[in-house]
C-alpha cells in the first residue's frame, strides 16, 4: 500500500510539473486538488491505525503463544511436545493442561471448523515428539459440514497463524486485517467511538439456567444445519456434508499415523441438561456412524459426553463449555486415560 | 580440506557458508572472511529473498580478487522454493536463479521442501534441468524417509544426490541417515551447531572434549560433522572471525568412542519446526 501511494504520488507530481508548462492555472489547481486528496488519505490512514487499536479489532488476534510460530520457536528451546488438541469452542474450554508437567498445546479456537483445525495441525505438528498424541476433539454436530455457514470474518484469525495459501479468500482477509476502515467503515467508526468512550464490548453474560441454555444451543444448531427433528435421519444436504466430513476426519487420522503421531478422538463432557437432549437414535445417526465410518484405522475413541463425573453445575461455564475447574479436572482425566500421567 | 564426492562424481566441499536473509554489506564481509579462511561453498535459496545479493557479492569478490578466486573454485548451492513449485515453471526458475547469481551454472540445485502435492512433479522437472547442464548436481532439502520413498516410487531417473536437513548431535536422525547412505545420498547439514542450545552448552562430556583438544564447543561439533566423510555442515555467522575458527577442525580427530558418545546426545531435537515452513510437511 505504501509503495503504491508513493508511486501514485510520484506520477501525480510528474503530471503537475508537465501541466505547468501548458498552464500555470491548471498546475495550481492540480496542486490544490492533490493536497486535498493527500490530506484525506493521510487522515484515513491515521484513523485506520486507531481502528486497529480497538478491542473489537484486537479480539480477533489469537493468542500467538499457543502456537510454535517462527517467532515462538526462536524464543523457546522446548521441543518434542507430548500432546496437542485441535477442535472448536467446546475444546477450547475443555482442555487446560496447565500444571500437569507435560508439554502441550491447545490448538482449539472459538469457533473452528474441522478443516481449519486440520490446517492448524498441518502447520504446527512438527513440534510434537515421535508418537506424540493428537487429540481430535469433536462435538455432537462435528459430522456435519459448516463450510459457508459461518460469517466470513471467522477466518480472519488465521491471518496470524496460517500460510496465505491455506486461507480461503485470503485477499479479503488481508484487507480486513490491514484496512478495517475500508473493509467495514460503519463498524469501524462505531468501534472507534466505543473505544474513545471507553465502552467495553458487549459480552452478554449468561444469566439463564442450564436447562434454558441447553435449549438455546439446540435451537442454534437446528437452525444452522436446517434440522427440524433430532430423531429423524439426516437430510440430503447434511448427508452430503457428512460425506465430506468423513473423508476429512479420515484424512486427519491418516495424516497423524503417517507421521508417527497418535490420533485420539475425544468428545468432551456436557452438562446433563444438554447431553440428555441427544437420544441414542441421534447419537447413532449423527455422531457414532460418522466416527466409525472415518475411523478405519481404529484410533482410540474416548467419549465423555455423559460422564457422571461432570454432572455438577460448578464445573461448567454454560451447558456446553466447561469452566476452568471443569477443564482442569477433565484434562487430567483424559491424560490419565491415555496413560500420560 | 577434503571434499565429498557426490554420486555423479561432482566434488562438494565439506563446509559451507550460509547466507540467508543477509544484506550486501554484511554478506560481503562474511564471504570475504570465509573465502580467506578457506571456505569454498556458498549456500543460498530463492526463498531467502537475497539470491541477487548473494550473486552480486560473489561477483564483486571474484572481480576484486584479481584472479585469485575463480568461479570454478567454488561450489554454489541454491534452492527452488514452495511458491515456485506451485507456479510449476521449473525450467524458468533455474534461469532466474542463474541471472540472480550472475553465473552460467549452479553446482547444486536443491528442492527446498517436499511441498505436498507438488514435490514429485517438481523433481521430474528438475531432472530435465540437470540433463540440460545448467546445474552440475541436483538434490533435495528437508526430506524425511517417507518423502524419499514416495519420490523414488514415482519412478525417477536420477536419485537425489544430496539432502540438506537439520542434522547435529541432538538430532542424529538414524533412520533417515541410514536410508540416505543406502542410496548414496550425501548430507548437507543446516543448523549444524543447533544454535548451541542448553543441552549442548551444558554437556559435561562436550566440555571435557573441548579441554582435551583445546578447541571450542563449535569446533568439536563441526569435527563430529566432517569426520563422517559425507556431511557438509552449512553455518551462518555475522562474525567474520568465526569462519577461521570453524574451519580449524582438521588438525585433530575424535576417537570412535568419543564420536559415538557425541552421537548419543541425540534426543530427536529439531531447532526448526519444519511444518511451519512447509504445512503438511
Amino acid at each position: 500500500m505504501k509503495k503504491k501511494l508513493a508511486y501514485s504520488g510520484s506520477v501525480y507530481l510528474f503530471i503537475v510539473i508537465i501541466s505547468y508548462f501548458f498552464s500555470s492555472g491548471l498546475a495550481l489547481f492540480l496542486i490544490c486538488f492533490g493536497a486535498a486528496i493527500s490530506t484525506v488519505v493521510v487522515l484515513a490512514l491515521l484513523l485506520n491505525n486507531e481502528v486497529k487499536k480497538t478491542v473489537w479489532f484486537k479480539s480477533i488476534i489469537p493468542n500467538l503463544n499457543n502456537y510454535p510460530t517462527n517467532e515462538w520457536y526462536r524464543e523457546h528451546e522446548e521441543r518434542n511436545y507430548d500432546v496437542v488438541n485441535i477442535g472448536s469452542s467446546s475444546a477450547k474450554h475443555a482442555f487446560d493442561y496447565s500444571g500437569l508437567g507435560i508439554k502441550t498445546f491447545n490448538w482449539a479456537e472459538q469457533p473452528q471448523s474441522l478443516s481449519y483445525g486440520f490446517k492448524i495441525l498441518k502447520t504446527y505438528f512438527s513440534i510434537l515428539k515421535r508418537n506424540g498424541v493428537v487429540i481430535i476433539s469433536l462435538g455432537p454436530f462435528s459430522g456435519l459440514d459448516v463450510d459457508g455457514k459461518w460469517r466470513k470474518e471467522t477466518n480472519d484469525k488465521y491471518y496470524y497463524l496460517l500460510d496465505p495459501a491455506l486461507i480461503d479468500d485470503f485477499r479479503s482477509v488481508k484487507i480486513r486485517r490491514n484496512y478495517p476502515l475500508i473493509a467495514d467503515p460503519i463498524r469501524s467508526m462505531k468501534e472507534l467511538v466505543k473505544n474513545i468512550l471507553k465502552k467495553r464490548p458487549d459480552t452478554k453474560k449468561i444469566s439463564v439456567g442450564f436447562e434454558d441454555n441447553s435449549d438455546r444451543w439446540i435451537k442454534g444448531w437446528l437452525l444452522e444445519f436446517g434440522i427440524t427433528d433430532l430423531e429423524a435421519g439426516l437430510s440430503q444436504e447434511n448427508k452430503k456434508g457428512r460425506e465430506k466430513r468423513i473423508k476429512l476426519l479420515s484424512d486427519i487420522i491418516n495424516f497423524c499415523i503417517e507421521r508417527d503421531l497418535k490420533p485420539v478422538i475425544v468428545i468432551p463432557p456436557m452438562h446433563p441438561t444438554l447431553s440428555s437432549k441427544f437420544s441414542e437414535t441421534f447419537r447413532e445417526n449423527y455422531i457414532y456412524s460418522f466416527i466409525w465410518s472415518a475411523n478405519s484405522e481404529n484410533a482410540p475413541f474416548m467419549n465423555y459426553i455423559d460422564d457422571m463425573r461432570f454432572a455438577e453445575d460448578r464445573l461448567f461455564k454454560n451447558s456446553f463449555f466447561l469452566n476452568e475447574t471443569g477443564a482442569k479436572q477433565f484434562t487430567s482425566i483424559v491424560l490419565h486415560d491415555l496413560e500420560l500421567l | 580440506m577434503n571434499s565429498i564426492i557426490l554420486s555423479n562424481g561432482v566434488r562438494m566441499p565439506n563446509m559451507g557458508i550460509g547466507t540467508n536473509w543477509m544484506k550486501y554489506k554484511e554478506l560481503k564481509t562474511v564471504m570475504e572472511a570465509g573465502f580467506s579462511a578457506g571456505f569454498r561453498a556458498i549456500d543460498t535459496a530463492r526463498d531467502y529473498g537475497n539470491e541477487p545479493v548473494v550473486g552480486q557479492v560473489f561477483h564483486d569478490i571474484l572481480k576484486e580478487s584479481g584472479g585469485k578466486y575463480r568461479r570454478e573454485d567454488f561450489f554454489l548451492t541454491t534452492k527452488i522454493g514452495n511458491g515456485q513449485q506451485i507456479r510449476g515453471k521449473i525450467g524458468e526458475e533455474i534461469d532466474r536463479s542463474l541471472k540472480n547469481l550472475k553465473t552460467d551454472y549452479i553446482d547444486l540445485w536443491l528442492m527446498h521442501w517436499p511441498y505436498p502435492g507438488y514435490y514429485e512433479r517438481t523433481w521430474h522437472e528438475m531432472e530435465k534441468v540437470y540433463e540440460s547442464g545448467k546445474v552440475r548436481a541436483i538434490g533435495v532439502a528437508n526430506y524425511d524417509v517417507r518423502h524419499f520413498e514416495r519420490l523414488l516410487s514415482s519412478g525417477v531417473g536420477t536419485v537425489p544426490m544430496v539432502n540438506q536437513f537439520e542434522y547435529h548431535p541432538l538430532r542424529t536422525a538414524g533412520n533417515l541417515v541410514g536410508y540416505m547412505r543406502s542410496k548414496g545420498i550425501r548430507i548437507q547439514s543446516y543448523a549444524p551447531l543447533c544454535r548451541l542450545v542448553t543441552p549442548l552448552r551444558e554437556s559435561q562430556f562436550l566440555k571435557d572434549l573441548c579441554q582435551k583438544y583445546n578447541k571450542s564447543l563449535g569446533q568439536i561439533i563441526l569435527r563430529w560433522h566432517v569426520q563422517q566423510g559425507d556431511d557438509m555442515p552449512v553455518f551462518k555467522s555475522y562474525r567474520p572471525s568465526r569462519f577461521a575458527e570453524n574451519i580449524d577442525v582438521f588438525d585433530f580427530s575424535l576417537t570412535e568412542d568419543e564420536f559415538e558418545q557425541i552421537s548419543s546426545l541425540n534426543q530427536d531435537y529439531k531447532y526448526h519446526i519444519e511444518s511451519v515452513n512447509c504445512p503438511g510437511y
